[in-house]
């Protein structure tokens, strides 16, 4: 009884809306019917071959408009049966949902009918996407009221949209069944990218303007809109023959600062709290932090703060971490300054690092030059063995393009036509956005993905698969050849890409060697300067050697404590090797590899020659496994035995640990965060 | 030359037009090509390039930048900008290492308009 209540009341509602609708829309008085009158006679009008040129433009324009608005209207019913069914799907039956999709559906067909009339069908003119049938596109897209395609014809972005915009399009309805592999990723990067803009605009303040949201969204959606197009056309076209090209292409999506090992991070060994016998000749390029616990060198256990980073970090932040200030400040790239201090309060970490709480400073110079990815050597070699490679795709593609679409208007208007029903305010995308607006920003992508594909489907592939849009056999045979020279372009990149890696080993291989000098303040004692050699370079596989070379001297030697102006001198070397990336690190980007070093040293120190109880000759060996625990964060583990410390002959074994940040790999941790949202 | 989108440009025939890639935190391995114009790179960092947009009323000169983010670090990005006398300078896209596109050559359309 209930039932036949509601569709009783479903069909009077569905009986009222149109008059709603009309009232609602411009002209107000037009209904649905009215509307296909009009659209009827002005075509008969339009295909009066008696009709003067003068007329048919003018009457052109009148029929645009009126196909607009039939769509418009439909759209506005259709969504409005979708919000009443979603909103009482709890409530109807399954008859009386079957009968409001039967209305959307005969809805939906009234406008296919109209799309598809004899004698308009070929023309563009006729398409949602409105094209006139003299080739350009049609005043519809004026009759919008989006300027973002015309800000040639009104400059000021902030316009709001005119007062005859049309109501937002209907969802499209399908799919794009067996979508080619390359044409479905696409899709989801551009919806992916367009929804990370939408929530960009959304939350900036001041709020972006209506017309600048809907242009910052066409700007990502039209990063890859015309190959979108294209390779749609190119399904259409192709026979299952050809098709197979077409499906071998992939989408290329990308990963390597975080896979280096060879940076100094913590203190040095000198320092007390250190976790290191050895240390490394590089340094980091932005900041870092370790706060160690433990002694190599020192009598007693201190839990130490290391900040290291590099005068360019100060150049970059002001100027830009860009490629040209990277390479006019080259020089700077080659310091690196360090500071060390006790670890007295452990309750707000960085409040340790005062002058009065500084254990050591220390400034390292590099030697050689610039082995990374933004070096000269790396750059020269880019320039001339990856470039040519990485660059075949895009000179494919954009000559592609060119042939189909400037070659052949019909297919140059429809790519333009249907890019501006996507786009404006109230164009498929918008449309989508903000009816999804709250929902998650996967289902939004999801949302848009879907709705981008089924336009391409219906608006694309379908008037090329059916005819419609003629396409002669020589653009398709040179369609065809576009396709197969891209998906060789493709292997080229990836082939271009190992090329980058193999070079970036061989430049990680080469030997490295700095310099430093090391200001140490001990608590108690007598201030010196430590002069230190460090060289590092590839052993056999997959080791690595670093060696160490260094002397002392007192500022103000005391001769009480037998004390010369030479303070020590000491040599060490270390193997370290990599076991493979850490298991523990959360971001499948994250390369950062377990490492491992066996390090030995010896000491000479003078004033020890003649004391008691203490040895001149200090020896120590070193186990070390610093696991990365996650992005930026690694957990140094170090056992080391020494035959005697510097203040006391006393053979001992040490369990040194720490926690190391990285804040060049913390900088990746926020950014693939970023990442992983999308 | 006018500013429709962040990826197209309305130009004039004969305009000269000027296409900048600036890297940050990575090196200058990114391309500019283009349909149907001879683009020559004028600079090496920022790598510029310049091209005579040409064609007539409809057409469009098909553009695309490729970059290369091999071994970038996190937080890597190129930034377009493209400017012509008297017009610009525009900020195009962004392309950052991050971007599900990243690898793959990203549109820029000069465009005669009708």
């Amino acid at each position: 009884m209930h039932s036949k209540l509601i569709v009783l009341l479903l069909q009077c509602a569905l009986a009222i809306l149109p008059m709603q609708f009309a009232f609602a829309q411009q002209p107000q008085t037009d209904s649905i019917d009215q509307l296909k009158e009009q659209i009827r006679r002005m075509e008969t009008v339009d295909r009066d071959p008696s009709t003067p040129d003068e007329v048919r433009n003018l009457n052109r324009q009148f029929l645009n408009a009126r196909r607009q608005q039939l769509r418009d209207l439909v759209a506005k019913r259709i969504n409005e049966l979708r919000a009443y069914q979603m909103k009482m799907d709890s409530v109807l039956s399954g008859d009386e949902k079957r009968l409001i999709e039967s209305s959307i559906e005969q809805l939906e067909a009234s406008v296919r009918d109209q799309e598809n009339l004899p004698g308009t069908s070929e023309k563009p003119l006729d398409r949602p996407s409105r094209v006139n049938a003299n080739g350009s596109e049609s005043n519809g897209t004026e009759a919008r009221g989006t300027n973002i395609n015309s800000p040639a014809r009104n400059s000021d972005s902030s316009v709001a949209p005119a007062a005859t915009s049309p109501a937002p399009q209907a969802p499209c309805k399908g799919g794009y069944p067996n979508v080619p592999p390359r044409l479905d990723k696409m899709v989801e990067a551009m919806a992916l990218l367009v929804i990370a803009q939408a929530v960009e605009d959304r939350a900036a303040s001041p709020a972006t303007a209506a017309t600048q949201f809907a242009k910052d969204i066409a700007g990502e959606f039209e990063r890859h809109y015309d190959e979108a197009v294209y390779l749609t056309i190119a399904d259409a076209l192709f026979t299952d023959v050809e098709k197979v090209n077409l499906t071998k292409l992939r989408w290329q999506q990308f990963s390597a600062e975080t896979r280096r090992t060879d940076k100094q991070i913590g203190a040095s060994a000198r320092s007390a709290g250190s976790t290191s016998v050895i240390e490394k000749p590089n340094f980091a390029d932005l900041l870092s932090f370790a706060i160690e616990h433990g002694a190599i060198q020192k009598e007693v256990d201190q839990t130490s703060l290391t900040l290291s980073t590099s005068p360019y970090a100060l150049i970059a932040s002001i100027h830009g971490d860009t490629s040209d200030v990277y390479q006019q400040y080259d020089f700077f790239n080659r310091i690196g300054i360090s500071a060390n201090f006790n670890l007295a309060n452990q309750d707000n970490v960085l409040a340790n690092a005062s002058r009065k709480q500084l254990n050591q400073w220390s400034v390292k110079l590099r030697l050689n030059p610039d082995r990374t990815a933004r070096g000269r050597d790396f750059q020269k070699y880019w320039d001339a063995n990856v470039l040519p490679k990485i660059e075949r795709r895009a000179i494919v593609l954009t000559g592609g393009l060119n042939d189909a679409f400037n070659n052949v208007p019909a297919l140059g208007r429809l790519r333009r036509s249907v890019r501006t029903s996507f786009e404006g305010t109230n164009g498929y995308l918008m449309t989508v956005l903000n009816s999804t607006a709250a929902a998650s920003q996967a289902n939004q992508a999801t949302a848009l993905k879907q709705e981008i594909l089924c336009r391409l489907k219906a608006e694309v592939y379908d008037p090329i698969k059916s005819g419609t849009i003629p396409v002669d056999a020589s653009l398709r045979a040179s369609i065809n050849k576009t396709i197969a020279d891209f998906a060789a372009a493709q292997l080229e990149a990836e082939e271009g890409r190992d090329d980058v890696r193999a070079e970036i080993k061989r430049l990680d291989d080469k030997p490295t060697a700095s310099i430093s000098y090391t200001n140490v303040r001990p608590a108690t004692g007598s201030y010196y300067s430590v002069f230190k050699g460090l060289y590092l370079q590839k052993a056999f596989a997959p080791m690595k050697i670093v060696a160490n070379g260094e002397f002392s001297i007192y500022h103000n030697p005391d001769p009480v404590l037998r004390q010369q102006r030479l303070r020590d001198a000491l040599f060490s070397v270390a193997l370290e090797g990599k076991l493979g990336r850490s298991p523990f690190v959360t971001t499948t980007m994250d390369e950062s590899p377990i490492t491992f070093s066996f390090t030995g040293s010896y000491q000479r120190m003078l004033e020890n020659t003649k004391g008691f109880n203490k040895k001149a000759d200090i020896g120590s060996g070193q186990l070390k496994l610093e696991i990365p625990v996650f992005t930026g964060f690694s957990l140094p583990l170090a056992v080391t035995y020494s035959n005697a410390t510097e203040e006391q002959k006393k053979r001992h074994f040490r369990f040194n640990f720490g926690f190391g940040l990285d804040a060049d790999k913390l900088a990746a941790l926020l950014l693939a965060k970023k990442a992983l949202s999308h | 030359m006018q500013q429709m989108t962040k990826a197209r440009y309305e130009v004039s025939n004969g305009e000269v037009i000027t296409v900048q890639l600036i890297a940050t935190k990575v090196g200058d391995t990114a391309t500019f090509n283009a349909s149907s114009v001879t683009v020559t790179q004028i600079a090496e960092s920022p790598r510029t390039f310049r091209f005579t947009a040409q064609g007539s009323p409809e057409k469009t000169v098909f553009g695309a930048v490729t970059c290369d983010f091999t071994a970038a670090q996190e937080g890597a990005k190129f930034d377009v900008v493209v400017s012509s006398p008297g017009s610009g300078p525009f900020n195009g896209p962004t392309i950052e290492k991050d971007d599900p596109d990243s690898e793959e050559p990203v549109a820029i359309d000069f465009e005669f308009p009708d």
